[in-house]
């Protein structure tokens, strides 16, 4: 098979961020939302900062509402950011884009949603996808298009045997290979997948992961890998990124969040991952939101004063950052820190 | 006669063995039949289970597998032109031959059912308060104070905050979340004593689940409700129920207590789901895989439905349909080498990469 060439798209890459595949600046998404009386603005998005390195994987989890996939959408250009930068590949993303602006971005960045059969027109074959993507981006011959048709096919492991299929033949699980070699055609730089896999059996979903791996190390491309499933996040990404109504809470390497966590709502999310064996406890309940000071502070079960007061900043220990006093206080104290051993044991927790 | 030993020995397995009772769910040899564009599809196939008093029994299967079709037919809520045979019984009486007015005091009184998607079951020109509140006014007699009481003392026992604005809310005005506790709500109204939750909690985040699985535990332990907890999640279902009936195919290929399952699953597809899940405390270089995809019952292949997909499958495996079969306290298993093969199946479930 013929490489399928990750090039640079649209040029522009600055020599000194060549290993940056993206950077996001200060994100911001604010919604209007009128009520029969008053407009009040939601932030869906608040100061979200980031770095990517080219050929690695960021994980963005969250509960519904953590501003998950606004980010994403930013990301793609489908949603415009209230404030903020969104530099993919050395290249900022105008704002508001033109078109012409926006087919650039989208040779850089290509999206793969949860549902794939609503991103699909059930009415094309699985050739005229791939071929229109291609038509859209590149100057090629149509025997050119129908070879590089056959190379995204067999890269996503779908057999020649589909190319005239509509996708309503496929199932689930091929449908979502459909659909990343779709995004694939544009020879992007970035993949978002927005719950990509979450929809999927859990045998095929094994299947994807392992697809994304491979195309990812044969092509040099970078995720952002959206999902509310730490599991399968840890499958892929080499770091994670945690929001919780819209700000950022802790942000490091998969491995290290996943087993210290530093933040008290992603050892919330961690210890609500099914597991044989885990004990069901009745949480509290959640208290009033509170804005003034952490975000999390109504459900934070080590809370105390000053968090409902003032916001947190960013502490950053060894490798991560995380946005809570609990950890800027006391970094080394954390009684967070080895949350493999919180489980286990029944946790710190348990004595408060 | 063998063969009528093993029967018996079936039916004892799939019978809870807490109580002497009658259990409060008894379904064997179910077969149900879809009209699908006026062709009949055969959707479950001889299907086996029982949930007794108290208990929580989790049916475990992938898309296809009839899980859905199996609590349709058990609550009578299947398409025109669908047909039901075998038995079904709740609390020892026959559900396939009562009146449709018998069938609806049943739905009113002993069984509730919570779908995956509250939106779809609620119906949007109501406001919540009368949503939660109809079953208590129609069936149990209370006036409209005392149903918003009870319903919102309901609401608050499921983790609702501002219960009395929710209550004054229309569906529209509810995120999903929120919409799911008020379907749970709605079932746990009139106190059935037995709930079927298909999927109920695959659309909330991960800590409202765990939320709702603590509700739901304490439910069965102070009020002996029983609860038939269906979903596509082994690891989701091994947390909070006692067995777990894995389907494929339209029909039950193990029977196994949650612990066991995970430590020495009593079927390879068991063990392949298993082993297909990624584990939230380590990165594996390869995740296991089962090659292929699941099939429905009209699909799947004379002999073992699972055969085409088993790596350990084997040319009498294609000849004959295997029943369960006990093969060991608690467990019954619809494979016929599972003897065989069974210390394969721990060291497959025990693997770590």
């Amino acid at each position: 098979m013929t490489e399928v060439t990750t090039s640079q798209p649209g040029g522009a890459v600055d020599v000194d961020d060549d290993y940056e595949a993206v950077r996001v600046v200060g994100l911001s998404k604010t919604f209007k939302v009128r009520s029969r009386s008053s407009v009040q603005h939601v932030h869906a998005v608040r100061d979200v900062s980031f770095r990517v390195t080219r050929g690695s994987a960021l994980g963005i989890a969250g509960e519904s509402g953590s501003g998950k996939s606004t980010v994403a959408r930013m990301m793609v250009g489908l949603e415009v950011p209230s404030d903020g930068e969104i530099w993919i590949g050395g290249a900022r993303l105008p704002e508001p884009p033109s078109t012409s602006d926006r087919r650039t971005h989208a040779r850089r960045i290509q999206m793969v949603f949860q549902d794939p059969y609503s991103s699909l027109d059930p009415r094309q074959p699985i050739s005229a996808a791939l071929d229109e993507v291609q038509r859209v981006h590149f100057q090629r011959s149509p025997r050119e298009r129908r070879a590089r048709t056959l190379q995204l096919l067999d890269a996503v492991g779908l057999g020649e045997r589909y190319v005239e299929a509509l996708p309503r033949a496929l199932s689930g699980g091929q449908r979502q290979r459909l659909v990343i070699a779709r995004s694939l055609a544009a020879e992007p730089a970035v993949l978002v997948l927005d719950e990509a896999v979450s929809a999927l059996d859990v045998s095929t979903q094994a299947q994807i992961l392992n697809l994304l791996r491979d195309l990812q190390a044969e092509y040099g491309l970078t995720y952002i890998f959206i999902s509310h499933d730490l599991a399968v996040i840890r499958q892929i990404c080499d770091d994670v990124l945690v929001l919780y109504r819209g700000e950022l809470m802790e942000h490091a390497p998969a491995e290290q969040l996943l087993t210290r966590p530093r933040h008290p709502y992603t050892k919330l999310l961690l210890d609500s991952v099914p597991r044989q064996g885990m004990e069901l406890e009745k949480r509290p309940e959640r208290g009033t939101l509170n804005d003034a000071g952490c975000l999390f502070a109504s459900r934070c079960p080590h809370a105390h004063d000053r968090c409902s007061a003032e916001p947190p900043e960013f502490s950053e220990p060894s490798g991560g950052r995380s946005r809570c006093w609990l950890a800027a206080d006391a970094p080394s104290t954390s009684p967070l820190l080895d949350h493999r051993a919180a489980h286990h044991k029944g946790g710190p927790d348990d004595d408060r | 006669m063998a063969d009528s030993a093993m029967t018996q020995d079936t039916r004892k397995l799939t019978t809870s063995t807490v109580s002497t009772a009658p259990p409060m769910l008894e379904v064997s040899d179910l077969t149900t039949t879809l009209l699908v564009d006026g062709q009949p599809q055969l959707v479950v196939r001889g299907m086996n289970l029982s949930v007794g008093a108290g208990e929580i029994v989790g049916l475990v299967g992938e898309s296809g597998s009839g899980k859905s079709i199996t609590a349709r037919s058990i609550i009578g809520l299947l398409p025109r032109g669908a047909e039901v045979t075998g038995s079904i019984r709740v609390a020892g009486v026959d559900r396939l031959t009562m009146s449709r007015r018998e069938l609806q005091r049943l739905r009113a009184e002993k069984i509730a059912m919570i779908f995956q998607d509250p939106r779809a079951h609620i119906d949007p020109l109501w406001r919540i308060e009368d949503y939660i509140g109809e079953g208590l006014r129609v069936h149990l007699g209370m006036s409209n104070d005392a149903a918003r009481a009870r319903s919102r003392d309901l609401l608050t026992s499921l983790g609702i905050v501002d219960a009395d604005r929710v209550l004054r809310a229309y569906p529209g005005q509810l995120s999903g979340g929120m919409l799911q506790r008020v379907m749970i709500a709605g079932a746990l109204s009139c106190q059935p004593d037995l709930i079927i939750a298909d999927e109920a909690t695959t659309a909330l985040d991960v800590t409202v689940q765990t939320d709702i699985l603590a509700i739901l535990d304490e439910l069965r332990r102070t009020q002996q409700m029983s609860l038939l907890f269906i979903t596509h999640d082994l690891a989701l279902a091994s947390v909070i129920c006692d067995r777990i009936v894995v389907m494929y195919a339209g029909r039950a290929m193990l029977i196994q207590d949650s612990a066991g399952m995970f430590r020495a699953p009593a079927h390879p597809y068991a063990a392949a789901l298993v082993a297909a899940r990624p584990n939230p405390d380590r990165r594996v270089e390869r995740l296991r895989t089962v090659a292929g995809r699941s099939v429905s019952a009209l699909e799947a292949p004379g002999g073992c439905p699972f055969r085409p997909r088993c790596p350990y499958a084997e040319p009498p495996c294609a000849e004959t349909d295997v029943p369960l079969q006990s093969v060991g306290p608690g467990v019954a298993s619809a494979c016929i080498r599972i003897n065989d093969i069974s210390d394969q199946l721990v060291e497959s479930a025990s693997r770590d990469d």
